[in-house]
């Protein structure tokens, strides 16, 4: 005999299917709100653990302040030179009619990331209202992608970063050879390489875009002898501790994460 | 107890929520989901996917993960009840 189903059971399913799709229909204005709430409170919480930092350690932060200076240095001496390099090459691609077509980046600052986030993403401060869309690419800065505009609000969007879990993409291990990477979680990815392909600790992964871009960079080789492939062990070109601002290219997101 | 136990899940997953740390909301869902706090942990599961987003890749299908974690262990727990309350039975038969 069939059972029936009763007629509360049956009510709560209705009560339920009816909440699930409301809240499906104000996901992203829900979602807007509740973070304008958290906001507040996360900002509270970061003063509090600021404030009871130790004092005492002033000697050693005078010594990295001195290390650091002397680093800045030397990285702006680089920075000229890539600057020059950087100029050249959007001179030539505009002569050549393949300028960038996106307009000026728009800069964001980072609200969240991980481990405060899960899933590998970033929430930004900027939405639809400033231009940001769906599919975006989002760059650390000097032309270090990290991820692409998932979901964009009216004032917040969502970054997926190319390390999130799942996600995979298509890379050009140092400009020459395409790859498949795919992402691991916390910044880290892999990809699997044939044991003859020549790779080195610090080689580059470029994006395969037009606009010259690092998305990943080799951190290890995992190469067990007799197997015909080896594994790369890649990071994302930044630390996602150091990201305070980002860059959002509007139109030039060739991946749909 | 069940009073308790909801302030105290509440509580958690508040704290969880403001202060970034997500995996105590989650755990949160699963203790009030296991403890019969269904309606607790199907609110908190859809709060949980509202400030977090959906996963990307193929699990982002799901919609809204937690809130499915949180009616899938509700139903656990019924589905381990009766099983628990059956075998009860029978020995006492």
């Amino acid at each position: 005999m069939r059972r029936r189903l009763s007629p509360r059971a049956a009510l709560l399913a209705l009560v339920l299917l009816t909440v699930f799709g409301v809240v499906l229909a104000v996901r992203s204005p829900a979602s807007e709100f509740l973070w304008k709430g958290i906001t507040p409170l996360r900002s509270l919480g970061k003063v509090t653990a600021a404030l009871s930092l130790p004092f005492e350690d002033t000697a050693a932060l005078v010594a990295e302040n001195a290390k650091l200076s002397a680093e800045l240095f030397e990285l702006r001496a680089r920075l000229a030179d890539r600057d020059a390099l950087s100029a050249e090459n959007i001179e030539l691609k505009q002569m050549l009619g393949r300028g960038d077509a996106g307009g000026d980046p728009i800069l964001a600052v980072v609200l969240a990331r991980p481990p405060a986030l899960p899933y590998d993403t970033l929430l930004l401060d900027v939405g639809r209202s400033r231009g940001v869309a769906e599919g975006d690419l989002v760059s650390a800065g000097e032309g270090a992608f990290i991820g692409t505009i998932t979901e964009a609000g009216s004032s917040f969007s969502r970054v997926t970063l190319f390390s999130s879990a799942s996600v995979q993409m298509e890379g050009m291990l140092e400009g020459s050879v395409a790859i498949a990477v795919e992402g691991e979680g916390n910044g880290a990815l892999s990809a699997e390489v044939p044991a003859t392909l020549p790779a080195r600790v610090g080689d580059t992964v470029l994006f395969p875009s037009i606009h010259t871009g690092v998305a990943a960079v080799v951190s290890a080789i995992d190469a067990p002898e007799g197997s015909s492939f080896k594994r790369l062990h890649l990071h994302l070109p930044v630390p996602l501790s150091s990201l305070r601002t980002v860059e959002i290219l509007r139109g030039q997101g060739s991946i749909s994460l | 107890m069940n009073k308790a136990l909801a302030w105290t899940s509440a509580l958690s997953a508040a704290f969880g929520f403001a202060f970034g740390w997500w995996p105590l909301v989650a755990l949160s869902i699963a203790l009030s989901a296991l403890s019969g706090l269904w309606p607790l942990a199907v609110a908190l599961g859809i709060l949980f996917d509202l400030v977090y987003g959906a996963p990307p890749g193929a699990p982002a299908l799901l919609s809204f993960p937690a809130t499915l974690a949180a009616v899938l262990l509700s139903f656990l727990r019924v589905f381990m009840l009766r099983y628990l309350r059956a075998g009860e039975r029978e020995l006492r038969i």
